[in-house]
């Protein structure tokens, strides 16, 4: 009774301590970002992100990282098998060696009491401190590495808070251990030591010397007493030492005592219970090592249970968005009024959810936040700024659309831009100028996007929307590009002129050889009948339209073909390429997937409305006559084309210097993608009088034209200058390696 | 004690439906797989249908979902026409679809079963239509459209001359033309001949076209066939650039602009001029029903010139098809249709005004080029055979069958964008072009280029035996 008395007063302190901190905490958390969606989306539980398992306010480093890495869930922040396996042994030895060490430090609070410790901690004890601390200190380590990713995920979470509590309070135990067993040990030896000099202490019946024992300041001989051999008691009591309070305990009374010879008075001894400084020292330190375990024990209770200590991000705050709306309600009224036809306005997803910065973005527009000082108008007032980026990304949009995101990501749509850095002699031979190239191949392929100090955005590279456009938070391309802002309408995206934005014009008529062919057709002509809104992934062959339009055979759902924003998902030819091959061999951008598990998704779309027979023999069609462009088109020109270099009578650097070389450009990057993708898509136009038939006579022109410079020796005309040809040779640095997704 | 076994009865009874019951998770496990099948209704069959029609129906409601919404959005559907109907063959002909009579035997679902077996075919030609539709079969097999493939063997350099291979032919030519149809033992349609709906097609019954070119399966539907879309699949491109040539006129520009409030759905033979249209469409003036004349689906009728042959001619002069009627009925039967929205004097200064052009694209243009280019021949200064190996025979041959067609047609369509700038613009520079090349050839007695070979020339020279019998002509 007494004793847990003790105890409840003991642990009050920590309690308290512990209550406290856990409100102040609580008024610390702010509301939060996310929404559930991500949830749905990752098939990840809320803690998977959040430290509590309901969700919302501080984040896990998982979630630090996939914040960190704009909302994407990178596979790397997922654990590995082996890292799985390594963190359950390390977890393991972590936990069964701090029970049993707790377990050796409650025992001896509880039941022996430190100061029975006073004569030296035993060597069974020291020895299991030691090897638990190197176990807890090598496991926490491992355990610490596998799930701390960075400095910032330890300072910024909850998590890497109450672990740096937990440590230091670990470490103050080690050291209060390190002192303990060391000169605090070697104190209380000799202290034993000087307490075994005790006069009566040599009387202890061992080796030959007399055995005495003390009781109630009497002193007796024991040692001609059946019941003390070798100077002990019962195996239990030992002779040279003073007795009255084991006594007290012994089955027996003090009356066994009178059959004893008394030898008198007993010498004076020290006082079993009055401490040494030393031994003051060890109690203390005894109970602070229990409050380090206690504060230990309650780190990971807070882990657990425990309220955040950190807000996830910057607040958001709804009537900074009212401000937004009601300022460009007259601003820029077509954007307003285009967002509030919009799915998003209906959703109540403002401005602010797509054009909030962080802190510290690099492409915050200073102008505008400057406005919010300058009192020109009824929201130009501080209280409403909030740091805005003009540029909205995938990254941004990933925040409620992250599987689309993803899928983008991974596209070739969205490594266009390193495409054709790798591919086209206009760049990487500097034979365009940069602004030829801003009006057209980064219109759609997308510039590199720059900001000044000031948040302004270089006029070089902005306005751009385009696919591949490489963004100031790294992400690449742009969901404006297709979805077009403000209204970001599904409608739109499934109609084929929104891809007939870029995919059109002599290089890649896709969009003309679409309008021509069958589906295309039928497309205009009833169309406007169909039922161009159905919910994503919902939009079925036949009963929300009648024949597929881009999107229909390259993105959406059809049959057991699921659903994708990676546009080259389906493709299992590069029909695009000068000699034409398989997603997985184009060197500039190779597919991940082999091209038959494309094919076999591309058929599954086919068949909602076409039988095997047709199908099938479409793609042998196809099949058929990509090789024939490649075996009596490309190759005998290109291998042509070959003998002029190595004979001299052209440069390999002429590129578009020489009309000679255009004319074989013009063969495999006009003619040639027509016929290809004329065929692909079944527009017999497109096929021959685009294709094969210019095919034909570019050809024949090509061929003219080289074989008399080969009969007659003569060099190949090159143009002294290309107008224009003073742009860039080098990809810009940052383009960097684009980030694949698995 | 009664009491307390019913309570118990009855709790069991409970849980055990409940158990029955497929949990939330079960229920996602399902749709997690279901694949993305149409959203439609369920199909009640009530009607007098045969079971082997409504095992097709609900089998390939599975299988090609797309196929059967179309099929039952469609007036085949409504007027209980099944799959059967169209689709039946007999056992013995040549294109039974015999890899389907595998599925019966397949049992993986309730319809795969051999009391459903019935001999179809993928294909369905005219002929299949014509059970119904007898009048629409006729007057099409008597078409130019039905006969194109004979005409284009007749006249096609690129055919007699093996100048193209067989997969250009495929993906281009035969497209819109169409193909011999061939199986192989197994009732396998040639993947070098299908797929195919050209609008003269030679199927296996001996039937030439396939309705479907313009009345997309499985829909059917005659306001498609209607809009100038339909007939733009294969009249289009750089040398019969019809439809360009429709939409950049007046007509084609208010149809546009205006086309979405027509009724474009009105039956067969009432659809009006100025009541369901405002401005018509390529059938309105070709084919549809209108004032004093008749619907057809003879599209050669109405055609008072062959605007895309070489030198133009009168429909009955045209060697490969000729044509039965004499031009000035056919003439009549145009001034007819126009006469609904147009006067008198307008219809007749716009007839006018073609057969101006067409006389001076003739006489100014192709003959002198012809005549340049037998004098070549004659003077052995570019062989005959030589095609489209000599790239100067190439500025001849797109001086009449690109520019001099558009420029024509472009007359005959009042589309000025395509009679000057593609068409006589485009004939001067070509004209200039080959007159000065020819010239300079003639004057230093110098060979024309000829190329040693030409890419892909390997398509077969034989005319289909199929059309012109076991021996060419």
């Amino acid at each position: 009774m007494n004793r847990s008395r003790v105890l409840h007063r003991r642990l009050a302190l920590p309690a308290a301590a512990a209550c406290l901190l856990a409100l102040l905490a609580l008024s610390l958390a702010g509301p939060a970002w996310a929404t559930p969606y991500f949830s749905a989306q990752t098939n990840k539980p809320c803690s998977f992100c959040h430290e509590s398992p309901q969700g919302g306010s501080s984040l896990t480093p998982q979630g630090y990282a996939f914040r960190a890495a704009g909302f994407y869930l990178d596979p790397k922040a997922l654990p590995v098998a082996w890292r799985s396996w390594l963190n359950l042994l390390a977890g393991f030895v972590h936990i069964a060696t701090a029970i049993v060490w707790f377990g050796a430090i409650f025992y001896i609070h509880l039941f022996i009491k430190p100061r029975a410790l006073v004569r030296g901690v035993p060597q069974g004890e020291r020895l299991l401190g030691l090897g638990s601390i190197i176990l807890l200190a090598l496991s926490g380590a491992v355990l610490t590495w596998l799930r701390v990713p960075n400095l910032e995920a330890l300072l910024h979470t909850t998590f890497g808070i109450v672990w740096m509590v937990k440590v230091f309070f670990f470490l103050l135990m080690v050291a209060t251990a390190v002192l303990v067993n060391t000169w605090l040990h070697r104190r209380l030896q000799a202290d034993a030591e000087a307490a075994s000099r005790d006069p009566l202490a040599q009387f202890d019946g061992q080796e030959g010397r007399p055995a005495h024992i003390a009781y109630s300041g009497q002193l007796y001989d024991v040692g001609g007493s059946k019941l003390w051999p070798g100077g002990e008691h019962m195996r239990r009591h030992r002779a040279g030492r003073d007795l009255t309070a084991d006594l007290a305990a012994a089955p027996h009374g003090p009356e066994v005592l009178e059959r004893l010879p008394k030898l008198g008075p007993a010498p004076a001894s020290p006082d079993p219970e009055a401490l040494g400084p030393t031994a003051r020292l060890l109690v203390v330190l005894a109970y602070l090592v229990l409050g380090c375990m206690l504060v230990i024990l309650l780190c990971l209770a807070w882990w657990n249970w425990g309220p955040p200590l950190v807000p996830a991000a910057e607040p958001f705050r709804p009537q900074l968005a009212q401000a937004c709306v009601g300022c460009h309600q007259k601003a820029t009224p077509a954007v307003h009024h285009d967002w509030g036809r919009s799915a998003h306005a209906r959703a109540k997803v403002s401005c602010l959810h797509c054009h909030q910065a962080g802190r510290g973005d690099r492409d915050i527009d200073q102008r505008h936040q400057a406005y919010f000082a300058s009192g020109q108008g009824p929201w130009a007032q501080a209280r409403y700024a909030a740091p805005v980026a003009a540029v909205v990304t995938p990254r941004d949009c990933s925040r409620c659309h992250l599987r689309q995101s993803q899928e983008y990501a991974r596209s070739k749509h969205a490594a266009s831009l390193s495409i054709i850095w790798r591919s086209d002699p206009w760049l990487n031979q500097g034979l365009s100028s940069p602004l030829e190239r801003s009006l057209g191949c980064l219109r759609c392929h997308g510039s590199m996007l720059k900001a000044d100090a000031a948040g302004r955005l270089d006029p070089a590279t902005w306005p751009n929307t385009g696919v591949g456009r490489v963004n100031l938070d790294r992400s690449r391309g742009s969901c404006s590009a297709c979805h077009g802002r403000h209204a970001f309408s599904l409608a739109q995206a499934r109609r084929p002129e929104a891809c007939g934005v870029c995919h059109l014009g002599p290089g890649h008529p896709q969009m003309e050889i679409y309008a021509e062919s069958k589906h295309g057709a039928i497309y205009r002509s009833q169309g406007h009948t169909w039922r161009w809104d159905a919910p994503p992934e919902t939009w079925t062959a036949g009963v929300d339209y009648r024949t597929p339009t881009c999107a229909a055979c390259h993105m959406s759902a059809a049959g057991r073909t699921p659903a994708t924003h990676d546009v080259g998902r389906r493709l299992a030819w590069e029909l695009q390429a000068p000699l034409t091959v398989r997603p997985q061999d184009f060197a500039p951008w190779p597919a991940q997937r082999p091209w038959q598990q494309a094919r076999q998704e591309m058929r599954g779309v086919c068949l909602s409305c076409h039988s095997p027979g047709w199908t099938d023999s479409h793609f042998k069609q196809l099949d058929a006559t990509v090789r024939e462009y490649n075996e009596l088109y490309f190759r005998p020109v290109q291998a042509k084309l070959e003998v002029l270099y190595d004979k001299g009578l052209l440069p390999r650097d002429a590129f578009f210097h020489s009309p000679l070389w255009t004319t074989y450009y013009e063969l495999w990057h006009h003619e040639g993608r027509r016929a290809r993708l004329g065929a692909a898509m079944m527009a017999p136009d497109y096929a021959w009088w685009h294709g094969f038939y210019e095919l034909k006579q570019r050809y024949t022109r090509f061929m003219q034209r080289a074989d008399h410079l080969l009969a007659s020796g003569q060099k190949a005309y090159l143009a002294p200058v290309l107008p224009g040809a003073i742009g860039s040779r080098r990809p810009p640095a940052a383009l960097g390696e684009p980030s694949r997704w698995p | 004690m009664r009491k307390s076994l019913l309570w118990l009865g009855a709790t069991a009874l409970l849980a055990l439906a409940w158990g029955l019951t497929p949990g939330p998770a079960q229920a996602q496990k399902k749709q997690a797989v279901a694949p993305n099948l149409p959203l439609q209704k369920e199909f009640r069959i009530v009607r007098s249908m045969s079971k082997q029609a409504v095992a097709c129906i609900q089998c390939h409601k599975l299988v090609s979902p797309g196929i059967f919404s179309d099929w039952a959005h469609s007036r085949h559907a409504s007027a209980n026409i099944t799959c059967l109907d169209c689709h039946k063959a007999e056992e013995f002909d040549p294109d039974v679809a015999k890899n389907h009579y595998k599925v019966y035997e397949k049992g993986d679902n309730p319809w795969a079963k051999s009391e459903y077996r019935v001999p179809i075919s993928g294909v369905v030609t005219p002929k299949d239509c014509s059970r119904c539709h007898p009048d629409e079969a006729k007057q099409y097999a008597a078409s130019k459209h039905a006969n194109t493939l004979q005409i284009i063997w007749q006249i096609d350099p690129w055919l007699n001359l093996g100048q193209n291979s067989d997969f250009e032919r495929v993906n281009g030519c035969f497209t819109c033309h169409g193909t011999v149809l061939k199986v192989d033992k197994n009732g396998k349609l040639d993947p070098q001949t299908w797929p195919n709906v050209g609008v003269g097609r030679l199927n296996l019954d001996g039937s030439r076209g396939s309705c479907s070119a313009c009345h997309t399966r499985h829909r059917f539907r005659v306001s498609e066939a209607r809009k100038p879309d339909t007939c733009g699949q294969c009249h289009l491109g750089p040398d019969h650039p019809q439809w360009e040539i429709f939409n950049e006129s007046k007509h084609g520009s208010i149809m546009r602009s205006q086309g979405q409030g027509w009724n474009w759905d009105a039956a067969p033979g009432t659809w009006t001029p100025g009541v369901d249209y405002r401005t018509p469409t390529c059938a309105a003036c070709h084919m549809s029903g209108s004032g004093p004349e008749l619907t057809t689906h003879d599209v050669t009728r109405r055609l008072s010139w062959e605007l895309q042959a070489p030198l133009t001619i009168r429909p009955q002069n045209f060697k490969p098809w000729p044509s039965k009627t004499d031009w000035r009925e056919e003439r009549t039967r145009m001034r007819n249709i126009c006469l609904q929205c147009h006067s008198n004097a307008w219809v007749d200064s716009h007839f006018t005004h073609m057969d101006a052009a067409v006389k001076e694209y003739n006489e100014v243009y192709y003959l002198p080029a012809l005549r340049k280019l037998e004098e070549l021949y004659k003077q052995g200064l570019l062989p005959k055979d030589a095609a489209f190996r000599a790239p100067l025979w190439v500025q001849f041959y797109e001086l009449w069958h690109h520019e001099g067609r558009r420029a024509r047609m472009g007359a005959a369509m009042m589309a000025p964008d395509y009679s000057w700038w593609h068409g006589f613009y485009e004939c001067k520079k070509r004209f200039v072009e080959f007159m000065h090349k020819a010239d300079e050839l003639l004057k230093n007695h110098q060979k024309a280029y000829v190329a040693p070979s030409l890419p892909g020339a390997t398509g077969s020279t034989r005319r289909p035996p199929q059309i012109f019998g076991p021996k060419p002509k």
